[in-house]
C-alpha cells in the first residue's frame, strides 16, 4: 500500500536514511563548531596525518613498537568478547519468555564469560602490559615482586665496581 | 536441554579452574615459592581424574552396568543410559572416559617431567602449566566430542595451547618449532573446517554419528560430502601425524621443551586418535567400511614404514623418538579398521584395544622423554645418541627403566608395549586386513634396530671424555625428583601393564 506514493516497504528504510543524515549533519555541525572555538596554532607535526604515533611518510617497512602488538592483542580480545556477547543480547528477551530460567543460565553463563575475560584483564595489569613503557620486573629477596627501573645500559654494576 | 547434565563435563571444569589458579598464583607468591605452581597444577590433573572416576562410578551405580563403549552401542530402550548429553554434543560414553583419562594422565606426567626445568624462567611459569592445563581440558573436550562444532573448538582449545607450549623456551630452536606447529596446524585446521563445512552444507547435519544416514540427500550430493569427507579426513590424519602428512611432527618435536615434546606425544596424540576413532566407529561405522578402510589401511602401512625406516637413521634421541611416535601411529591405525561386517561387540572391543594401545603408548613414550629431558652437562640439554654412553654406569636405574621403555615401545614381552602391539594387529586381523597387519610385524621387527641402539649407548658403548684432559666419564643427568617419580612410575606401570594386560579392562567392568 502506497503512503505519499512510495511503498511501504521502501518507507521502512527511511529510518535508516534518518540515522545516515542526522550522523553527517552531527559530525559536520561538530566540526564546525570546534573550528569555531579552538585555537588555530598549525606545526609541520600537527599536519601530519595521524596513524598511531608512527611517522606517515615512507616505507611501510619500518620497525613497529613491539607494544603496538600486545595492545592490539588485547583489543582482539575484547572485541571478539563483543561478538560473542551480541548475539545472547539479541535473543535474550525471547529467553525471559519461558518462565525466566534459561534467561538467567543465559545472564549466569556472560557473566561468567566476562569474568574470565576480566581476570584476564587483570592478569595483563599485574604484568605491566598495558603500560607503555614495561619495567622489567625483578624477584627480590623479600618474596616481594617489586617493579624497578631497567638498568641503564653501558653502566653495568660490575664495571662500575672496576673503576671504583 | 538439561542443564543438569553439564555436570558430566565436571572433570573438564576442575582442570580449567585449575588451569586458572596456576595462572594467577604465579601473579601473588613469592619468587621463590615458584615450585608450588608445578604442585598445584598435578593436583589440578589429579583432581580431574578423581572427578572422572566419581563420574564414571555414579554413571556404573545408577544404571547398574557401565556406559557403552561409544554411542551408537548404547540401548535404546526407555530408562537406558542415554550418553548423548547437551542436545548431542558431547557422548558420555567409556572411549570418552578412556581418552579424558589418557589426557589428564598425560598431562600430570608432563607436569612432572618440566617441573625440574626452574633454571628456565618460562618453563616455571604459570602460563607454562595454566597452558598444559588447558590443552588438557581441550583433550578431555575431544574425547567426548560427538558433534563437528564441540569436535572443533575442543580441538582448538588443544591446539593453541599446545602451538604457545611448543615456543615457550625462547630459544632460536623452540621458536622454529613453534610457527612450524602453528602454520602447519591451521593449514590442517583450515582442511578440518572446509570439510565440515561442506559436509554441513550437504547434509544440514553436524552429529558425528547422523551425517552419513542414509537419505535421499546422500545420494542427491554425494560429490560434496565425498570432496568433505577427504578434506576431514586429511585434517584428521595430519592432526594424528599419519603418512603423508608427517612432515611437521620431527621438527616440532625436537624444538619443543622435553615435557611439552611429551605432552604432544602422547596427549595430543590420543585426542586426535579419539576424533580419528568417533569418525571410524560413529560415522563411517561397518556400512562404509568398504569406502574407506582401505584409506586407512594404505595410510596405516605408509606410515608404519615411513616412520620406522627414516628412524633408523636418527642420531638425536629426541628426533628418533618422534619418528618413533610416526610409526606408533601407524600401529594405532591398524586398531582403527574396521570389518564391514562388525557387530557392536566386536567394535567394542576393538575400540578397547586401541584406547589400550593410547595408554601403554603415552606411559612408555613419556618415561623415554622424561630421561631425555635429565640428561645434561654442565647445564646444557643433551640429546644425541653418543651422549647417553655410560648412563648405565652414572644412573642404573634410570638406565634400566630407559631401556624398559625401548624394549616396550619395540614391542617385547613381558612389557606392556607388547600386548598393545598384539591388541590392535589382533583387532586388524579379526577385521579381515591380514596383509596390513602383517606388514606391521614385519616394520615392527625392523624398529627393533633403533630401539636396541639407545640400549647399546647406555650399556655397552665405550664412556668418552666430555673435555680433553679429562677421565672418561658416563652421561651424567640433572636430579629431579619429580621426574624420577614421573620415570620410575612409568617404567612400573610399564612392566605392571605388560603382566596384567587386563587390568585396566577389569577396572572398567
Amino acid at each position: 500500500m502506497p503512503v505519499l506514493g512510495v511503498d511501504t516497504e521502501l518507507m521502512q528504510y527511511s529510518t535508516v536514511f534518518l540515522l545516515l543524515g542526522s550522523a553527517v549533519a552531527l559530525t559536520f555541525a561538530l566540526l564546525t563548531l570546534s573550528r569555531l572555538l579552538r585555537p588555530y596554532h598549525p606545526t609541520p607535526e600537527k599536519e601530519m596525518t595521524y596513524e598511531c604515533g608512527e611517522d606517515p611518510v615512507g616505507s611501510g617497512w619500518l620497525r613497529f613498537n613491539i607494544r603496538f602488538y600486545v595492545v592490539a592483542l588485547v583489543f582482539v580480545l575484547f572485541d571478539v568478547e563483543l561478538a560473542l556477547v551480541f548475539p545472547i543480547a539479541t535473543i535474550f528477551k525471547s529467553l525471559t519468555a519461558g518462565g525466566g530460567t534459561a534467561a538467567l543460565v543465559a545472564f549466569a553463563e556472560l557473566f561468567f564469560f566476562i569474568g574470565v575475560l576480566f581476570l584476564g584483564l587483570v592478569y595483563i595489569w599485574k604484568k605491566g602490559d598495558l603500560g607503555w613503557v614495561r619495567s622489567f620486573r625483578v624477584p627480590t629477596e623479600q618474596g616481594i615482586r617489586s617493579w624497578e627501573q631497567p638498568k641503564q645500559v653501558g653502566l653495568a654494576p660490575s664495571s662500575a665496581k672496576r673503576i671504583s | 536441554m538439561n542443564w543438569s547434565e553439564l555436570s558430566e563435563l565436571l572433570p573438564v571444569g576442575v582442570v580449567l579452574a585449575a588451569a586458572l589458579v596456576v595462572v594467577f598464583l604465579d601473579l601473588v607468591i613469592a619468587h621463590k615459592d615458584r615450585y608450588a605452581l608445578p604442585m598445584v597444577a598435578l593436583a589440578g590433573c589429579v583432581l580431574g581424574l578423581g572427578s572422572l572416576i566419581q563420574n564414571y562410578l555414579s554413571l556404573t551405580t545408577y544404571y547398574k552396568q557401565s556406559p557403552p563403549w561409544f554411542s551408537g552401542a548404547a540401548e535404546t530402550a526407555a530408562g537406558a543410559f542415554n550418553p548423548l548429553i547437551l542436545g548431542g554434543h558431547f557422548s558420555i560414553d567409556l572411549f570418552g572416559f578412556a581418552i579424558a583419562g589418557v589426557a589428564l594422565l598425560a598431562g600430570a606426567l608432563s607436569v612432572l617431567s618440566s617441573a625440574h626445568e626452574e633454571d628456565d624462567s618460562a618453563l616455571s611459569s604459570g602460563e607454562y602449566y595454566g597452558l598444559i592445563l588447558l590443552a588438557v581440558a581441550g583433550m578431555m573436550l575431544l574425547g567426548f566430542a560427538h558433534d563437528f562444532l564441540t569436535l572443533l573448538v575442543s580441538l582448538e582449545i588443544m591446539s593453541i595451547s599446545t602451538y604457545i607450549l611448543a615456543g615457550s623456551r625462547r630459544d632460536l630452536k623452540s621458536g622454529e618449532a613453534a610457527l612450524k606447529y602453528l602454520v602447519l596446524g591451521a593449514f590442517s585446521t583450515a582442511f578440518l573446517m572446509m570439510g565440515i563445512a561442506f559436509i554441513y552444507g550437504a547434509t544440514g547435519k553436524l552429529s558425528l554419528s547422523e551425517v552419513l544416514i542414509p537419505s535421499e540427500q546422500l545420494v542427491s550430493s554425494a560429490f560434496l560430502i565425498r570432496g568433505g569427507l577427504a578434506l576431514l579426513l586429511v585434517g584428521v590424519l595430519f592432526k594424528v601425524g599419519a603418512a603423508p602428512f608427517h612432515f611437521w611432527i620431527p621438527d616440532v618435536y625436537e624444538g619443543a621443551p622435553t615435557g611439552v615434546t611429551g605432552l604432544m606425544a602422547t596427549g595430543v596424540k590420543a585426542a586426535a586418535f579419539a576424533v580419528l576413532g568417533r569418525l571410524a566407529f560413529e560415522t563411517f561405522g561397518p556400512r562404509y567400511a568398504h569406502d574407506w578402510a582401505w584409506l586407512f589401511a594404505a595410510a596405516a602401512v605408509l606410515t608404519m614404514a615411513v616412520g620406522n625406516f627414516l628412524a633408523l637413521r636418527q642420531e638425536n634421541v629426541k628426533r628418533m623418538l618422534a619418528y618413533s611416535g610416526i610409526a606408533h601411529t601407524g600401529y594405532l591405525l591398524l586398531g582403527f579398521l574396521v570389518s564391514p561386517n562388525a557387530d557392536g561387540i566386536m567394535l567394542a572391543d576393538q575400540l578397547q584395544n586401541a584406547v589400550f594401545y593410547l595408554l601403554a603408548y603415552a606411559l612408555m613414550t613419556l618415561g623415554a622423554f622424561g630421561v631425555v629431558g635429565l640428561v645434561r652437562e654442565d647445564g646444557r640439554r643433551l640429546e644425541r645418541l653418543e651422549d647417553f654412553a655410560g648412563l648405565s654406569k652414572e644412573h642404573p636405574g634410570l638406565a634400566l627403566c630407559m631401556a624398559m621403555f625401548m624394549f616396550s615401545l619395540a614391542g617385547l614381552p613381558p612389557f606392556a608395549g607388547f600386548f598393545a602391539k598384539f591388541l590392535v594387529f589382533k583387532s586388524a586381523v579379526d577385521a579381515g586386513y591380514v596383509l596390513p597387519a602383517v606388514l606391521g610385524v614385519l616394520t615392527s621387527v625392523a624398529s627393533m634396530a633403533y630401539y636396541l641402539r639407545v640400549v647399546r649407548a647406555m650399556y655397552v658403548d665405550p664412556v668418552r671424555a666430555t673435555k680433553p684432559g679429562e677421565a672418561p666419564a658416563g652421561a651424567r643427568c640433572r636430579y629431579s625428583w619429580t621426574t624420577n617419580l614421573l620415570i620410575y612410575g612409568a617404567g612400573l606401570a610399564t612392566i605392571l601393564l605388560g603382566l596384567f594386560p587386563s587390568g585396566p579392562t577389569f577396572l572398567l567392568r
